[in-house]
């Protein structure tokens, strides 16, 4: 009877997060922001916010989702950070990338005849590892709004307030970011179907 | 007549606000014309759709900690509860 109350009751034990959720932790924030070394820090940086903090765990939800909670926070404040330290250049953001429109502005010649492979036949396995390929290679600007977007769903009013930026100015890095990821996803599974 | 490179635009803006009245309707009637237009947001739409459907699953991934941050972390936490 004291055994079901102690399972009932969830506790955290910090003693075997590393363990339990630290590849899974680690592994979500490469995925949002591609770089393993501040993945490891946003890692241990929820590790340590979590034990501080860890008076405010309500036993409502796993002790994984918890953290992962903390995690998602940690990610949008890094984010907001790189967003200060990118250089000027970067802002640079008028114009769209040339190679995929022609001077009158319609779709250019290789992408109209290129033969349509929706990219919905995609196995989800290569879906995941294509689109980590692709937003490594957007400035880095734009892949951090398409990851505040679409994969924490963070809205647009929010973003602009975290990132410190307009609102115009974010329709334009979403619609680069894309336009050149939905490109790239094709290309790079094209090549792989080859 | 809106050119594809600024009805793309609009078609990524739709995902994310209510477009204006105009916009909104420029935007239909090129669809119906474009089947460019049309395979671009069929795209994004597919994009975000699978993104949020597994959006919390990582297990795809490979990566691990690395010992080194492992131990540095495992020692961190052993101190400070
Ligand atoms: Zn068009």
């Amino acid at each position: 009877m004291e055994n079901m109350i102690e399972v009932d009751n969830k506790k955290l034990e910090p003693a075997s997060w590393v363990e339990e959720h630290g590849d899974f932790l680690y592994r979500y924030a490469v995925s949002r922001m591609r770089n393993s070394e501040s993945s490891e820090e946003v890692v241990q940086e929820t590790f340590v916010a979590a034990l501080k903090h860890i008076e405010q765990y309500q036993a409502k939800g796993t002790e994984r989702a918890w953290l992962l909670g903390i995690l998602k926070r940690k990610i949008i404040d890094f984010i907001r950070e790189r967003t200060r330290t990118v250089s000027l250049s970067e802002e640079k953001i008028i114009d769209l990338p040339d190679t995929l429109f022609d001077q009158s502005g319609n779709w250019n010649k290789d992408i109209q005849s290129a033969g349509y492979t929706p990219l919905c036949s995609l196995e989800r396995k290569d879906f995941w590892r294509i689109l980590g390929g692709c937003l490594k290679k957007l400035p880095s600007r734009q892949a951090d709004v398409f990851v505040l977007r679409e994969m924490e769903d963070q809205g647009t009013a929010t973003i602009c307030s975290e990132l410190e930026i307009s609102a115009s100015n974010l329709w334009v890095l979403l619609h680069r970011a894309r336009l050149q990821l939905s490109n790239c996803m094709k290309m790079s599974w094209k090549l792989d179907s080859e | 007549m809106r050119t594809c490179k600024e009805v793309s635009k609009l078609i990524s803006e739709s995902l994310d606000r209510k477009l204006p009245l105009r916009q909104r309707i420029a935007l239909k009637m090129h669809l119906v014309l474009c089947r460019f237009c049309r395979r671009f947001r069929k795209d994004l739409q597919y994009i975000r759709g699978h993104i949020r459907q597994q959006t919390d699953d990582v297990s795809i991934y490979e990566e691990k900690l690395s010992d080194i941050a492992r131990d540095r972390i495992q020692r961190l936490l052993d101190s400070e509860s």
